[in-house]
């Protein structure tokens, strides 16, 4: 059974971050990463929730996956951290249901 | 250096999204002055971050009954209830030596704006990193940025009258347990031109003032214009495509 996860963070001295996971026992199937932070290029946010389609729930894959993506050249992000993002995803798979 | 600047009144949400836009591709593609635009929003609507939920954010059944608009922009950012304010649009090419390369300086640059404009009305206000001008510890105004093709936009409020029970009507709240809570924190921390000044000062005066405070602050001379037919087109155009698709709207 699919189930799905929400969970909103308060980066701390950042913006609030709103996470929704949608999840097939040790796999993620969708990704929505929300909030009133900031990245630039915005669109790039999409490829992100891209490629975390179909990877396993576990904090490392996911990490790798995330820290990838705010390392990529000419990204810039204010109020939102990877540990933020990484640690939002996994409290998602907590509350899920 | 001469800019232009655009003073359009007041529209509603997508159309005052989608001039913004459209000032930016010409800016950048070099087919019109760096511009500074200053507006109003009519119905009043409620726009929100490119990140942000708007289910989440916005009650849109109220926006609805009480007929106020909604839209998501193109720039980060949180939820905004636009009413009674004056918002600005600037755009101008990144390569321009007026606007620092780092995303956290040009914000304080083009605020420096708002500041002077604020300052010669009589309030004294600051710039609070990342993107907030403040009046005695009070919020006044909220900017956004957006970095594409090489141009910078950047477009916020200032506030000339608050009506925060207002804007919680629409705008949504993590509990309602503590919404009345809520409510209190947001009418300590904002402030608007009004309420700072203790009376009512007109949208136009506001407009003129902030002018002038971008002319000082940027070394600048604004020159009046109007949008061009090739910016009106273009803007519709996108106002098609994005502001008026529910599938932009709905997106998060």
């Amino acid at each position: 059974m699919a189930k799905i996860g929400n969970y909103t963070y308060k980066v701390p001295n950042g913006k609030l971050l709103k996470v929704t996971v949608e999840f097939q026992e040790r796999r993620i199937e969708k990704v929505a990463i929300k909030g009133d932070f900031f990245i630039h290029p915005e669109e790039s946010l999409d490829e992100l929730e891209i490629r975390l389609r179909g990877v396993e729930y576990e904090r490392k894959a996911i990490s790798d996956i995330v820290g990838q993506y705010f390392e990529k050249e000419g990204l810039i992000a204010f109020g939102i951290t990877p540990k933020a993002v990484v640690d939002t995803i996994m409290k998602c798979r907590e509350v899920g249901e | 250096m001469k800019w232009r600047l655009l003073l359009t009144g007041h529209n509603d949400a997508y159309t005052n999204m989608s001039i913004d836009e459209s000032i930016m591709v010409h800016v950048g593609q070099d087919h019109s002055s760096p511009t500074i635009r200053l507006y109003g929003w009519s119905p009043p609507a409620v726009s929100i971050g490119y990140f942000q939920g708007l289910e989440e954010e916005v009650d849109l059944k109220k926006c609805k009954d009480l007929g106020i608009g909604y839209v998501r922009r193109i720039t980060g950012g949180g939820a905004v209830f636009h009413e009674n304010e004056v918002t600005y649009s600037l755009s101008i090419s990144e390569i321009d030596p007026l606007i620092p390369n780092s995303v956290l300086d040009s914000y304080k640059v083009i605020c420096q704006g708002i500041i002077e404009g604020l300052g010669s009305m009589g309030i004294g206000a600051e710039f609070v990193p990342l993107n907030d001008i403040i009046v005695e510890g009070k919020k006044i105004s909220g900017s956004a940025q957006t970095r594409r093709n090489h141009t910078v936009l950047q477009h916020g409020t200032v506030l000339i009258k608050t009506d925060v029970d207002k804007m919680f009507s629409i705008l949504r709240v993590p509990s309602e347990k503590i919404k009345d809570k809520l409510i209190t924190d947001v009418k300590q921390r904002v402030t608007s031109i009004n309420g700072a000044l203790g009376k009512d000062v007109d949208f136009n005066e506001v407009c003129l003032q902030l002018a002038r405070g971008f002319e000082r602050s940027l070394g600048i001379e604004l020159e009046e214009g109007q949008l061009k037919e090739t910016e009106i087109a273009l803007a519709n155009e996108i106002k098609r495509a994005r502001y008026q698709n529910p599938q932009w709207n709905h997106r998060k």
